[in-house]
């Protein structure tokens, strides 16, 4: 008689139904997303997204990726058998719904709204988190890494990031001075105004915005306000690629040439004294934003905060966090080296 | 009053007839004429106004005092400003304005569309996608590339479009529609590109087809000087054989004018002056195709008044445009290329309903 | 003046429209082409103008083969009237009338070419219409004004293509009036294609009969306009009906 009710036990432990745990978290517009417990299978559209992925030790879980990340093997050498499922914009969802991933994370305007009808069809929530500027993106770091069950992992980056941002408040109050920068985007003469990631950077180097006050964003904005502002430096942010492989930094100098040569331009303080700086993308706004911002502290202040080293802090993090040898031309000049292009 | 034809008398007497009606007749052409070149004088006049008001205005506001010191080269500040950043933004204007009024009254003439402008042909759109192009394989290399790439596209369109011609029984209704689909297939191949670029490069790409002035410095204005200029006396020169070409190519090989011929040089002369006015610029719209109606309603419809009257139109457009588009939105600079539209469209009902109330319209 | 015709053909595509089409043009004469539609009219007045090459044959002017001549000494020799049709562009009568004067004009029209112009459109009735654009006057009006710009050209040959096509029975009467003094009194030579029979009868001095792919016939209007030979070429039966001087065809029905 043991035997049967052995059996009867077993039997009623499998009838009872599982359910799946799952939670719910809340995306960068605030709105609550149900995303399941284990998430063990994720398809990742955006580069920052990855960066932050790969930072808490999770990338054996990617199983797609947007197309753009498929270009930049030497940086992503793991996404080497990952399938593309199309461009970031406007993936095809047949695609990722046939790679059964348990998450898809996705900006937060790109792919439009249907993708979360589409998706919930086959049964696959969508995260849209943003990353790009200082304010938000601790809470967007900590949803995932909740999400990915790596919230220590996640801890440890988010301290980082805080520690070198206090390093840059200290070196604002110590050297007092608050410079005028023209801070340049990806096309010449775009300016980048207020809400934007730019903007919240100079802010954390210890700079001024010359465009602080633009009616827009983002706008083009004339060469004889520039002069006639007379700013103390000219930063540019590029957007080349591939800064990561770069050999050397000719491309770099060879942009600062070409905006000091700009007609009218040697009028400028700023192009005759020599204050004139790059940087790439990649270290501007985005989890690598304390190195950008750093580099404009550097360059704003020089001389005054000799314990901030933005390429050691670029080495760190591609060493601890990325776990990629520190490479690549990401800024020109580096402090403390001669400054003609 | 209807002279009888068959009039008996004597030829004397007839001819004494005659000289009594003509010489009304002739005296009103002759004040036709004189009005004519007065609205000429007059367009001329405002295009300087607007060159001087242009030159005048600047983030600070209308500054005389302050242009006068620039050009002059009294101070860093001042000279820079003016000589090396408002003047050539200007005279790039200026030249941008005549290429395309210009070109818009040459194609209208060539292709007898009132519709039809310099972009008709596709030569627009084939400079778009080899600017999209440039960009897209160096990006931040090599600017010259943009509008040496433009130019090649542009040339590459009109030379099909030329290649049509040869076609024994094109009409220039096969011409406009051939036009109409290079236009869409090079539209297309620019927006695979802007689809392809990176985040970052594609707001170039789109800028571009915004029009911008931004991009003059002395270089740039004077290819796009030769490129422009030239076609000006060839027009000049022509202005009566596209007259006849307007009444048919059988009626102007009959007055002596080889309608084929010309309309080949025609589109080969329009196709450079569009390109040199867009390769550095981007696509500045709506110019080629208002400039010469507008030109049309004041000095009539003969190619000797009405050519310098479009291209004079043009630059008073671009000029204004550009004013209108940097001094709205101070310091941000609003393309001129969306700007023409918005400062055409309204003149463009005006000249409509003047046009509907003059005579019937249907 | 002298134009002279022999032998001429024209092919397209393998269809022969002329053959062996001759005639002779000469100052102060008027010579009417005459045939159904679509028999080759335009086409010979295409010939006529160098604007199509010929199949065979030869077409002299002055001894000379049209062909050897440049585009802009044959429009000081030929000057060509279009059917009507409609203006596509907006053009002042007076604008209209001055192009005749291409030909003639340097760069720039002088005292000479306006003065020419306003005297034409005076002679033609039309001094009152200068300054009106060209789509609003009538179609009569129009064709005054197509014939004022051949008359500015100042050629010793007037070719016209169907001018009286769109008539009505005054202005039919009063272009060929014209056309008539115009050969008399001032000895050009008038070369007009007529669909009416009628007029041609009465205004032609030779008259070109011509047929589907040859001549029925060539010669002065009352031995080429017979009622036979309507009868051939239109395919239609007439009666000749004569009174007080006056000969006009009454079209009785299609011929069996």
């Amino acid at each position: 008689m043991p035997g049967v009710g052995i059996v009867l036990l077993l039997l009623c432990l499998a009838l009872v139904p599982t359910t799946v745990a799952a939670r719910q978290v809340r995306d960068c517009f605030d709105r609550p997303v149900t995303v399941p417990d284990q998430v063990h299978r994720i398809v990742v559209l955006s580069r920052d997204m990855l960066e932050l992925v790969r930072a808490v030790d999770a990338m054996p879980r990617v199983v797609g990726v947007s197309d753009t990340l498929l270009r930049d093997p030497a940086f992503w050498p793991e996404l080497r058998h990952i399938p593309m499922v199309g461009h970031w914009s406007a993936p095809s969802y047949e695609a990722i719904a046939k790679l059964h991933p348990d998450l898809l994370l996705a900006y937060g305007r790109y792919p439009g709204p249907e993708a979360e009808t589409k998706l919930a069809a086959a049964g696959i929530p969508i995260l849209r988190l943003e990353v790009y500027m200082l304010s938000g993106f601790d809470q967007a770091a900590r949803t995932l890494g909740v999400v990915l069950g790596r919230e220590q992992a996640m801890e440890r980056l988010l301290a980082w990031r805080t520690e070198k941002f206090a390093r840059l408040a200290a070196c604002r109050a110590r050297s007092g001075t608050r410079p005028v920068v023209f801070l340049e985007g990806f096309h010449d003469q775009q300016a980048w105004g207020p809400g934007t990631s730019g903007n919240e950077s100079l802010g954390a180097a210890g700079g001024r915005n010359l465009a602080a006050d633009l009616p827009t964003s983002y706008g083009e904005v004339s060469p004889e306000w520039v002069l006639a502002g007379q700013p103390d430096a000219i930063i540019k942010v590029t957007s080349r690629n591939k800064r990561y492989q770069a050999t050397d930094d000719t491309d770099l100098r060879a942009e600062v040439r070409a905006i000091r040569e700009r007609p009218g331009y040697d009028a400028l303080k700023a192009v005759r004294q020599n204050q004139v700086f790059i940087l790439a993308s990649d270290i501007h706004g985005g989890p690598r934003a304390p190195i950008g911002a750093a580099y404009e502290a550097r360059w704003l202040h020089p001389g005054v905060c000799p314990d901030i080293d933005p390429a050691a802090w670029n080495r760190e993090y591609l060493e601890r966090f990325q776990h990629m040898p520190a490479k690549g031309f990401f800024a020109w000049p580096q402090p403390g080296a001669e400054a003609r292009p | 009053m209807n002279m009888p034809l068959a009039t008996p008398g004597t030829g004397r007497a007839r001819s004494l007839a005659l000289a009594e009606a003509w010489r009304p007749v002739l005296e009103e052409q002759h004040r036709n004429a004189r009005r004519g070149r007065l609205y000429l004088a007059g367009l001329g006049l405002l295009a300087v106004i607007g060159l001087l008001a242009g030159l005048g205005w600047g983030p600070d506001g209308f500054d005389p005092a302050f242009v006068v010191r620039g050009l002059l080269g009294d101070g860093m500040t001042a000279s820079a400003m003016i000589r090396a950043m408002r003047l050539p933004r200007l005279t790039m204007g200026v030249l941008t304005g005549l290429g395309l009024g210009l070109s818009g009254c040459l194609a209208q003439a060539v292709l007898k569309n009132p519709l039809a402008s310099p972009f008709t042909l596709g030569v627009s759109s084939g400079g778009g996608f080899g600017a999209a192009l440039a960009m897209m394989l160096w990006p931040a290399s090599h600017p010259a590339a943009v509008p040496i790439l433009a130019i090649t596209f542009a040339m590459l369109t009109a030379g099909f479009a030329l290649g049509m011609t040869r076609l024994r029984g094109a009409a220039t209704e096969t011409l406009v529609l051939a036009g109409v689909a290079v236009m869409f297939l090079f539209s297309a191949m620019t927006s695979f590109i802007q689809y392809m670029a990176p985040q970052m490069d594609l707001s170039r790409i789109v800028f571009w087809s915004f029009g911008s002035l931004a991009k003059a410095d002395w270089g740039e204005i004077g290819v796009a000087a030769l490129l422009i200029l030239p076609g000006v006396p060839w027009l000049l020169l022509r202005a009566p054989d596209l007259d006849c070409i307007m009444c048919g190519d059988e009626t102007a090989a009959s007055l002596g004018v080889n309608a084929d011929r010309l309309r080949r040089t025609g589109i080969a002369v329009m196709s450079v002056m569009t390109a040199g006015a867009i390769c550095f610029c981007g696509v500045i719209g709506f110019i080629g195709l208002i400039a010469p109606h507008m030109a049309r309603l004041a000095v009539g419809g003969r190619h000797r008044l009405l050519l310098p009257a479009s291209g004079l139109l043009g630059v008073i457009l671009v000029i204004l445009a550009d004013l209108v588009g940097r001094a709205i939105f101070a310091p941000l600079i609003l393309p001129v290329g969306i700007m023409t539209a918005f400062c055409g469209v309204p003149f463009f009902f005006w000249l409509l309903v003047r046009r509907c109330r003059r005579r019937l319209c249907d | 003046m002298r134009l002279i015709a022999e032998g001429v053909s024209f092919s397209r595509e393998g269809r022969v429209i002329l053959r062996d089409v001759g005639f002779r043009l000469t100052s102060g004469r008027m010579l009417v082409v005459a045939g159904p539609n679509g028999v080759g009219k335009t086409t010979l007045i295409r010939l006529l103008l160098g604007l199509l090459p010929l199949s065979s044959g030869t077409i002299r002017l002055e001894g000379r083969s049209l062909s050897a001549f440049n585009r802009k000494e044959l429009a000081r020799a030929i000057a060509y009237v279009p059917q009507g049709g409609s203006p596509s562009f907006p053009m002042t009568v007076f604008e209209a009338v001055l192009l005749g004067r291409r030909p003639h004009l340097s760069w720039r029209p002088g005292p000479v070419d306006l003065e020419r112009c306003a005297m034409t459109l005076c002679r033609l009735g039309l001094e009152d219409l200068a300054e009106r654009d060209l789509s609003a006057i009538s179609g009569g009006q129009l064709q005054k004004v197509l014939m004022a710009r051949a008359l500015v050209q100042e050629t010793a040959c007037l070719v016209l293509d169907e001018p009286t096509a769109s008539l009505d029975l005054r202005h039919q009467l009063e272009v060929l009036e014209l056309l008539r003094q115009l050969a008399r009194d001032e000895g050009k030579a008038v070369l007009a294609s007529l669909h009416d029979i009628n007029l041609a009868r009465r205004f032609a001095d030779e008259v070109l009969l011509l047929a589907p792919g040859r001549v029925h016939g060539y010669g002065p209007p009352e031995t080429v306009l017979t009622a036979d030979a309507l009868r051939h070429v239109y395919g239609v039966d007439v009666r000749c009906l004569q009174g007080d001087g006056m000969t006009g065809f009454y079209p009785v029905g299609p011929s069996q």
